[in-house]
């Protein structure tokens, strides 16, 4: 496993961000995450503009968590950005929603995420959650580079 | 004395009335010489009396007749006399002349025959008249027997004194064993309605002397009967026969047979009523347009009287803009063409419109010329304006047909539009919903993991209790989402294989396994046709409550089946041991938030509502069968696959 991998997690809701760093430290890997409160700053995070320009504090993620409602930009639009420019293209993509409703899932995978995952309501499913995502995404799955 | 003088005067008197007499008036002597003439005699014979006195009496004689001299000689020479004796003499100029001559003897004082008195009176008239009569019965005779009308004559007494030979063919009685019979024995006469006897007109052309004949037409049911009891409907007609004075001097009667004219006439009758009382104006015209006939018919569709019409051109019912109509018409009639169902407008007399269907024919006289046309009118008024009515109330229903597949359309539209946006709500409201639920569960969690020591048992308990509250919510918005993306997810259907469908849902999920349930599958299972997402919520949904709504302690225990039913579909049933539903709540678990035994089994109470529904999306239909305390067959009918 590479030592330096990063995540980038984007959603609005405090407690879900906070449930899932939880989830993160708890599987001994808080110190990847990164996160954002809405679309428009993914975007601003990827390019590394703003108050994202330190690529020391804000490094580029080998993988992007976002919700799906989010202000500014949605996380189907994040997608829809991400997929039509270079080189984020080939970023890994967990959607990560409370929603089930098949049009959204339909919709993100025709945008190209790489899975789709409703968000778990106990700590316990979170927790073995994020324990695949660091044994899978950040483990056993190699990513490609990005620069 | 005055007698010896009137001896003289007599005699006088007497030559004088023998000279002034209109007959001929002569005498001869024995020989036969001429020996007095009066004027009479000039006038007949030519001859003066000094011409004829002295001459021989043979030169009155014609030459055929100089026989009969001596005869009447030898009986005046005996005393005898000759009366009215008709023969022929001649005159001066040779003229025959027919006298009738009454000779008698002439006597002397002493009564010694000395001569002959001759008086002749010219006959030649009397004797042709009498000769005219002869020929002219006789030709009547002929007349009566050669025509074809039946003629009976009768004498004053009403006896039969002639009966010609169709009267023989008719009565039965023979000419020669009718004579001399009353009129009333031979002739019988009834009314061919009553049969009471018909002898009213012969008698009173016999009392009324003066009516010249019976009219026909009084006596339109006249029957003869003939002897041998055939039946002739006759005409009969009755007149006097008169003397050339006047005096009648018996009757005559004449009948026909009128068979074939009562049979015509009555044919006319039936068919002039029938044309007379038809609802339809019957109208005869003749070729030149004008109105020949009119019936009731008419004057009821038209106002016109037939007196005021008949005569008058047809031109009169036809509207001006189609005047022209009625050229065409009548060269088609010209043709003997017939004109049938020909739809037009008419004006009656008050002016207004009548919409009318002529059917126009020709009429033709025997010969098979167009001699004129018949047409018959019918008001189509009323029709045309029910028709009207029709045609409008087609156009405003199709009219109405259109705007409500329009009203439809548009109500149809703004539903589905309603639909989506009650979803997008409910689904919008599902989702949020879930974020402070996943709080609240999430941060008790991290309470009881980070401070669970620190709090006091019952305070534990008690955040279990909304821990699990949060998590049955968590699950009833699930449930909703479930239902709500049924409504609007694209069912597609397929073939099923459901017994491999519901042995993956029973490995999935340990509630479905041993030791938890026991759930056996009476193999095999009908293969059907539904969407498998549908389909896999629908089994997960029964299989939950079969094995949720058992009593205490007791495992579940469920049996599945497939029936085939005779209209091809498919009917799975799931049998469970559970407590049973009672009748009154089997009505309602299939409805949204129904939950038959409340708050002592966990449950959203929206699973059956989802099943019913997924069902309902596949085509097919629910359904249960339960008692308390004895179980609970449920079933799911789907549409099945062929064999």
């Amino acid at each position: 496993m590479k030592t330096e991998r990063w995540v980038l997690l984007a959603d609005d809701d405090e407690n879900d961000i906070l449930f899932l760093q939880r989830a993160f430290k708890l599987a001994e890997i808080g110190q990847m995450l990164r996160v954002v409160n809405d679309g428009q700053a993914v975007i601003e995070y990827l390019l590394g503009s703003g108050n994202f320009a330190d690529r020391k504090e804000h490094p580029l993620p080998d993988l992007l968590i976002l919700d799906l409602k989010m202000p500014r930009k949605t996380g189907l639009e994040v997608l829809d950005w991400l997929r039509h420019h270079e080189p984020m293209r080939t970023l890994p993509v967990i959607m990560l929603s409370s929603s089930v409703y098949p049009s959204d899932i339909q919709k993100a995978y025709q945008l190209g995420t790489n899975a789709y995952i409703t968000k778990p309501s106990g700590t316990a499913q979170r927790n073995e959650l994020v324990k695949l995502i660091k044994g899978f995404w950040l483990g056993f799955n190699e990513v490609p580079q990005i620069s | 004395m005055s007698d010896n003088l009137s001896i003289d005067q007599s005699r006088m008197l007497l030559a004088a009335i023998v000279d002034s007499s209109d007959d001929a008036i002569l005498s001869k002597n024995l020989e036969g010489i001429i020996t007095s003439w009066n004027r009479g005699a000039e006038r007949l014979f030519g001859y003066t009396s000094v011409e004829a006195i002295g001459q021989p009496i043979e030169i009155l004689i014609p030459v055929s007749r100089l026989c009969e001299a001596p005869q009447i000689l030898e009986k005046v020479k005996h005393g005898e006399s000759v009366d009215h004796l008709e023969t022929i003499r001649r005159a001066k100029d040779g003229r025959l002349i027919h006298v009738s001559l009454t000779i008698s003897p002439i006597r002397d004082l002493d009564g010694t025959i000395i001569g002959a008195s001759k008086v002749a009176r010219d006959i030649t008239a009397q004797l042709e008249m009498t000769d005219r009569m002869r020929r002219s019965e006789a030709r009547f005779r002929v007349t009566l027997t050669s025509i074809a009308d039946a003629v009976i004559a009768t004498d004053e007494a009403g006896r039969i004194t002639f009966m010609n030979p169709p009267a023989e063919h008719m009565t039965g009685w023979s000419h020669d064993s009718a004579r001399g019979m009353p009129l009333s024995q031979c002739l019988t006469i009834v009314d061919e309605l009553t049969w009471e006897p018909f002898q009213k007109p012969v008698e009173t052309a016999h009392l009324n002397g003066h009516s010249l004949l019976i009219d026909k037409h009084a006596q339109p049911h006249a029957l003869l009967v003939s002897q041998d009891g055939t039946q002739w409907p006759v005409e009969i007609s009755v007149a006097p026969i008169r003397e050339t004075n006047g005096d009648p001097i018996g009757e005559v009667v004449v009948f026909r047979d009128a068979t074939e004219r009562r049979a015509a006439e009555r044919s006319a009758q039936r068919l002039a009523a029938i044309v007379h009382g038809s609802d339809d104006a019957i109208i005869g015209k003749n070729l030149f347009g004008k109105i020949t006939n009119w019936n009731e018919g008419a004057e009821r569709i038209f106002g016109y009287t037939e007196k005021e019409i008949v005569g008058k051109s047809i031109l009169t019912l036809i509207p001006q803009e189609l005047q022209e109509e009625e050229a065409a018409i009548l060269g088609r009639l010209r043709n003997g063409e017939r004109i049938e169902h020909f739809e037009t407008v008419r004006i009656a007399k008050d002016g207004h419109r009548v919409e009318v269907s002529l059917t126009v024919s020709p009429i033709k006289d025997r010969d098979g010329f167009v001699i004129g046309a018949s047409k018959i009118a019918r008001d189509i008024t009323d029709r045309k304006r029910v028709e009207n009515e029709l045609r409008e109330a087609q156009a405003q229903l199709t009219s109405h047909a259109v705007n409500l597949e329009v009203r439809i359309a548009e109500r149809t539209s703004q539903l589905h539009k309603s639909i989506q946006e009650l979803e997008a709500f409910s689904y919008s409201l599902s989702h949020d919903l879930r974020a402070p639920l996943r709080a609240i569960q999430s941060y008790l969690e991290i309470v009881m993991e980070d401070y669970g020591g620190k709090i006091e048992p019952e305070g534990s308990e008690m955040l279990g209790k909304v821990i699990g509250a949060a998590k049955r919510m968590d699950r009833m918005v699930l449930d909703l989402l479930a239902f709500t993306r049924l409504s609007n997810q694209n069912m597609v259907m397929q073939r099923l294989d459901v017994e491999q469908l519901i042995r993956g849902i029973i490995l999935d999920r340990s509630e479905f396994q041993q030791p938890n349930a026991q759930i056996s599958i009476i193999s095999p299972l009908q293969r059907l046709v539904g969407n498998e997402a549908s389909l896999t919520q629908c089994i997960v949904n029964v299989l939950d409550n079969a094995v949720k709504f058992v009593s205490p302690g007791v495992q579940p225990h469920v049996r599945i089946l497939s029936e085939r039913l005779p209209d091809g579909a498919v009917r799975l049933w799931f049998e469970d041991n559970g407590i049973g539903i009672d009748r009154e709540a089997q009505r309602q678990v299939f409805q949204m938030f129904q939950r038959a035994h409340g708050s002592s089994y966990p449950g959203t109470g929206i699973g059956l509502a989802i099943v019913r529904k997924a069902a309902e999306r596949m085509g097919g239909e629910v359904g249960m069968e339960s008692q308390p305390g004895k179980g609970t067959r449920f079933w799911l009918k789907l549409r099945g696959v062929l064999t």
